[in-house]
């Protein structure tokens, strides 16, 4: 059995003040194993970019508790919490959120340059199939290339938490399936944990396990017996 | 990743170049000011003191009726005076030469002290005809060692060979008297001769009229002053002084004092306004970059090296602007100085270039840009990383005040009535746009009113004050039927005597050497106004003073003020002041003719002529009055006038260029405001030519607001200028003379138009750019 890397325990997230209270997250709880593939399925406002960030260091939950390893990020400060994300976790974007004035590779080489042990950029981008365009800046690349940078700048710094938010949600169908599939590619290469979040039934497929988020709840967890492969998925 | 985040800014700074580069400019201004101006007053410095020390420069002065020579005797015999010398000092008229012109002869001996610095040729030799006229009078004659000029002494005229030209301290800035501004070398300069031969040429062997004293370390200046009053009483002591009394020297020393205090003032009020630029950019820039800051915070860079990496942004304006202005100052330093030399006529010493100034630009400058850079990113580093992950939620759009007014929208269009809205929506950048096209107004109508400034400062007195066309001044006082006898002559309209007596004022506030003139009470030739343009009149008795005067003796109407007069016979009275009066140029004292006999031993003389007459008339005077053996100058107001309103009309280019700059720091903020509003409402703008608005039409958008934003800044600009004017006036008034509180309505009026034309101008640039927008790519956008 993979080792649990994090744990969630009576999560919730409440926004707004007495009166506009808005519960993005109820008492969510999960475990999450290392090299495990998470598809995180829901209609909008279910919570799940909200879960993510959590996952993520990204904002703090109104209660409950989150545990990376044995590190409890619930009790992390925000230096704590920025070198959390520097070390453990990769992100990628629904807009892949490059910075447009640095090329793709100054993109993944500025990633890079802030964590003590990282991948060359090079092999990075060439992991993504994108060696030859790295010197182009963003506007210079399709939607595809771009996301494919943007998880090229996620796995540079070897992370063991890849954290996707709608990857796919600004692709089409034939660029969807190149990076989910490259997705896969770097789990297995990498052997860390990936937890995506989309709208995007299909996706379920390729994860270890889906969990199906309502009205700011985790409803149910499901395990995909037979995960198929990117180019198996239905889209 | 300072490397990767150093490369995002530079690139990112080339993408919005215009604003840094225009924000840049200014703090490059302000700096290239600082750096000309200290770097200046540095070579001032250097060239005085090099100047002082080669010429052995006196530390004391003594001005006398007349005295034996050999009264340096008992001068040197005085604890304190380590050294005395006797000289000849006369106001000698120049024959011979197309205009009047006077020169102040002074006499040198061999003994190396007080010795004016020679630019070429050689001393007079002992006995000999020889002189050495002033370099500013040489270079406007263009006379040369060889060259012969005549003098007309005592009625007679004598040639003498000029062998070499040169100034001394003491003639820096050689003006005949206080109510003079300006040096006219061309007219009056000093000139040097051997002591034998000015005494032979004046009839004066073995006599002085003026002694100079070098003091030894230790002196005690009151104690020695007392002493040397006490010694040269019996011979008609004037006045004695210490160097820094000497009107030159305190001219310079003066202007020394104000160069400094501009150098403050300059570089703190471009920063001022290259700051508002720079905020209004860098915040519409953090804006803008919302999500980039989310990202970078997701990526694990902590929020402190976020906010490093645009308080980079400001930094390199100021680095960039301090860096170019300190060069440009150092540059232009050179030449500054040079003009300050020549209007000094200091000697160029080779001082090096210091890079104090420019150290000192590059970190004030790099310092303030990056705390505006700092302030521009504190919120947006604020935010949870999720948070800024996600667009700003918008501002929401709400009235300004100005739309309660009834019938105010009624005034706009839709996209004007947008642009009224978005001056609500953006209250800081609206305030700070405001702020910044007041500071520019300011600058420009503060500029441009100095050239009326220098009407009321200058003109007025010698227009307004000053009717007389001719002055003639005699080397004593003469019997007052004498002196009108020696200057009548048919077709004159008027003339008045007056006498001038060398006193000291004691007030509360300051005690002051100045000279006394007293007037006829009905007098038509010498005007006084006060300060609400009625003419004051001088009463029987008491005295009426200048107003900057009476403020530094700290008296006013009714107070009483103690009156020291010298010469004859030393006397002191109280005397009430009865008026106080306008007068910028110079510091006068004004009595009755009555009054100055009650206070001094002069009964019925005149030490002056005024002289009211038509212009054949006076030639004809001025042609008798050559050869009168009495008089030392004669004063064309007229000549003077002119001269000065040629000199003038290199100020007024000055100004020129610099209420132009004024006018171009408009623009600066009033187009950094417009293009980030532009930047802002580019998808409303994409939409309404969409919907088949024109260009000019879409340009109400951002053009109403700009237009609203500048009534309100030249609003706020007008007391700003006033406000500005009155600081001037307080922290520049010197003893030579005081900068009026003034700002006229026509000046105020054409800087509204200068800036009304900077809005005109950012707004056509602003069209261009908006011609060029393609609504359908825009409308595609993301936010």
């Amino acid at each position: 059995m993979p080792e649990t890397i994090l744990r969630g325990e009576a999560l919730s997230k409440t926004y707004g003040s007495a009166g506009v209270e808005v519960n993005a997250l109820t008492e969510a709880a999960f475990d999450i194993a290392a090299g495990e593939f998470i598809v995180v399925l829901g209609p909008s406002g279910s919570g799940k970019s909200t879960l993510l960030n959590m996952l993520g260091g990204m904002d703090r939950p109104s209660a409950g508790h989150i545990w990376y390893r044995d590190r409890e990020l619930t009790q992390l400060n925000d230096v704590q919490l920025s070198e959390y994300r520097k070390d453990t976790v990769g992100f990628v974007f629904q807009f892949f959120n490059l910075i447009p004035s640095l090329t793709a590779r100054e993109n993944v080489a500025l990633a890079a340059s802030i964590v003590s042990s990282p991948m060359n950029p090079d092999e990075a981008l060439s992991m993504v199939g994108l060696k030859e365009r790295s010197r182009h800046f963003p506007s210079q690349l399709s939607g595809g290339e771009q996301q494919r940078v943007s998880i090229a700048r996620a796995i540079v710094k070897n992370p063991g938490l890849l954290l996707c938010d709608e990857p796919t949600g600004a692709l089409d169908s034939k660029n969807s399936i190149a990076v989910v599939n490259l997705l896969l590619e770097v789990r297995k290469r990498l052997g860390c944990a990936v937890i995506t979040i989309t709208h995007n039934a299909g996706m379920a497929q390729v994860a270890d396990r889906v969990f199906y988020m309502r009205d700011g709840r985790i409803e149910r967890v499901e395990v995909n017996p037979a995960p198929v492969s990117a180019e198996e998925m239905t889209w | 990743m300072v490397g990767y985040l150093f490369r995002k800014m530079l690139r990112d700074m080339r993408k919005g170049a215009a604003s840094y580069i225009v924000a840049a400019v200014i703090v490059m201004t302000g700096f290239a000011g600082y750096s000309v101006m200290s770097i200046a007053a540095d070579q001032l410095e250097d060239s005085k003191d090099y100047f002082f020390e080669k010429t052995n420069f006196c530390d004391a002065f003594a001005e006398v009726q007349e005295a034996p020579a050999s009264a340096v005797k008992e001068l040197e015999r005085i604890e304190g005076i380590s050294r005395a010398q006797a000289r000849l000092v006369k106001t000698a008229r120049v024959a011979g030469l197309p205009a009047e012109a006077e020169l102040k002869l002074i006499s040198v001996s061999g003994d190396g002290y007080n010795l004016p610095l020679l630019s070429r040729g050689m001393m007079p030799q002992a006995g000999e005809r020889q002189i050495i006229p002033g370099d500013g009078f040489s270079k406007a004659w263009d006379l040369s060692p060889g060259d012969s000029l005549k003098l007309s002494v005592g009625g007679r005229e004598t040639a003498f060979t000029i062998v070499g030209a040169g100034i001394s301290p003491e003639n820096i800035y050689l003006v005949k008297n206080i109510n003079e501004l300006l040096p006219t070398p061309d007219t009056y300069d000093a000139a040097f001769m051997d002591y034998d031969m000015m005494a032979r040429l004046y009839g004066m062997q073995g006599r002085a009229n003026n002694f100079v004293l070098t003091l030894r370390p230790d002196a005690d200046w009151e104690q020695v002053r007392k002493d040397v009053e006490e010694t040269l009483k019996p011979y008609g002591c004037y006045r004695v002084y210490e160097n820094k009394e000497e009107l030159s020297v305190s001219v310079l020393e003066m202007e020394l004092e104000q160069l400094n205090k501009v150098t403050a003032a300059i570089p703190f009020l471009f920063l001022m306004v290259s700051s508002i630029i720079l905020y209004i950019t860098l915040h519409r820039l953090i804006e803008q970059q919302r999500t980039q800051i989310g990202t970078l915070m997701a990526l694990g860079i902590p929020a402190r090296s976020i906010a490093w990496h645009y308080t980079a942004y400001g930094a390199a304006v100021g680095l960039a602007g301090g860096f170019f202005g300190g060069i440009g100052g150092s540059m232009a330093a050179g030449p500054m100085a040079d003009f300050y030399r020549v209007y000094f006529s200091l000697p160029k010493v080779s001082s090096p270039v210091s890079p104090r100034y420019m150290i000192i630009g590059i970190f004030a400058a790099t310092l303030f840009c990056a705390v505006v850079g700092g302030l521009s990113v504190k919120s947006a580093t604020r935010l949870a990383p999720a948070e800024a992950l996600r667009p700003a939620p918008p501002k929401n759009a709400r009235q300004l005040f100005l739309e309660k007014i009834p019938g105010f929208t009624g005034l706009f269009t839709v996209p004007g009535t947008m642009a009224v809205r978005s001056i609500a929506r953006n209250p800081r950048r609206s305030a700070l746009s405001l702020f910044g096209i007041a500071c520019a107004y300011m600058i420009t109508a503060t500029l441009v009113s100095m050239n009326s400034l220098f009407d009321v400062f200058l003109f007025d007195y010698l227009e307004k004050n000053q009717q007389q066309d001719i002055t003639v001044s005699f080397s004593a006082p003469v019997a007052a039927g004498d002196a009108r006898r020696a200057v009548r002559s048919p077709g004159i309209e008027r003339i008045e005597g007056i006498v001038e007596v060398p006193a000291v004022l004691r007030g509360p506030g300051d005690e002051i050497d100045s000279v006394i003139q007293g007037i006829p009470q009905d007098s038509e030739l010498c005007r006084l106004y006060g300060e609400d343009g009625q003419e004051v009149r001088v009463q029987p008795e008491g005295l009426v003073l200048s107003v900057h005067m009476a403020g530094r003796l700290g008296v006013s109407p009714g107070d009483l003020l103690e009156v020291e007069v010298s010469y004859p016979e030393k006397r002191i009275s109280r005397v009430p002041v009865t008026a106080v009066f306008s007068q910028y140029l110079g510091s006068s004292a004004y009595m009755s003719l009555q009054g100055v006999e009650k206070i001094s031993e002069y009964r019925d003389a005149y030490t002056s002529m005024l002289i009211k007459a038509p212009e054949p008339v006076r030639q004809e005077l001025l042609n008798r009055l050559d050869d009168a053996t009495s008089v030392t100058t004669i004063q064309n107001r007229q000549q003077r006038v002119d001269q000065y309103r040629g000199m003038m009309g290199n100020l007024t280019g000055i100004m020129g260029v610099m209420a132009f700059m004024g006018v171009l720091v408009g623009l600066a903020v009033i187009y950094t405001s417009s293009l980030i509003s532009f930047e802002e409402l580019k998808r409303e703008l994409a939409t309404l030519r969409m919907l088949g608005l024109s260009d000019r039409q879409c340009l109400d958008t951002v053009s109403v607001s700009q237009w609203l934003l500048t009534f309100g800044g030249v609003i706020l600009g007008v007391p700003m200028t006033m406000g500005a004017s009155r600081l001037i006036s307080s922290t520049m008034a010197l003893e030579l003379f005081s900068i009026p509180d003034f700002v006229d309505g026509a000046s105020l009026l054409v800087s509204v138009g200068l800036i009304f034309l900077a809005v005109a101008m950012s707004n056509r640039a602003i069209l261009k750019k908006m011609k060029k927008i393609t609504p359908v790519e825009l409308l595609r956008e993301r936010e």
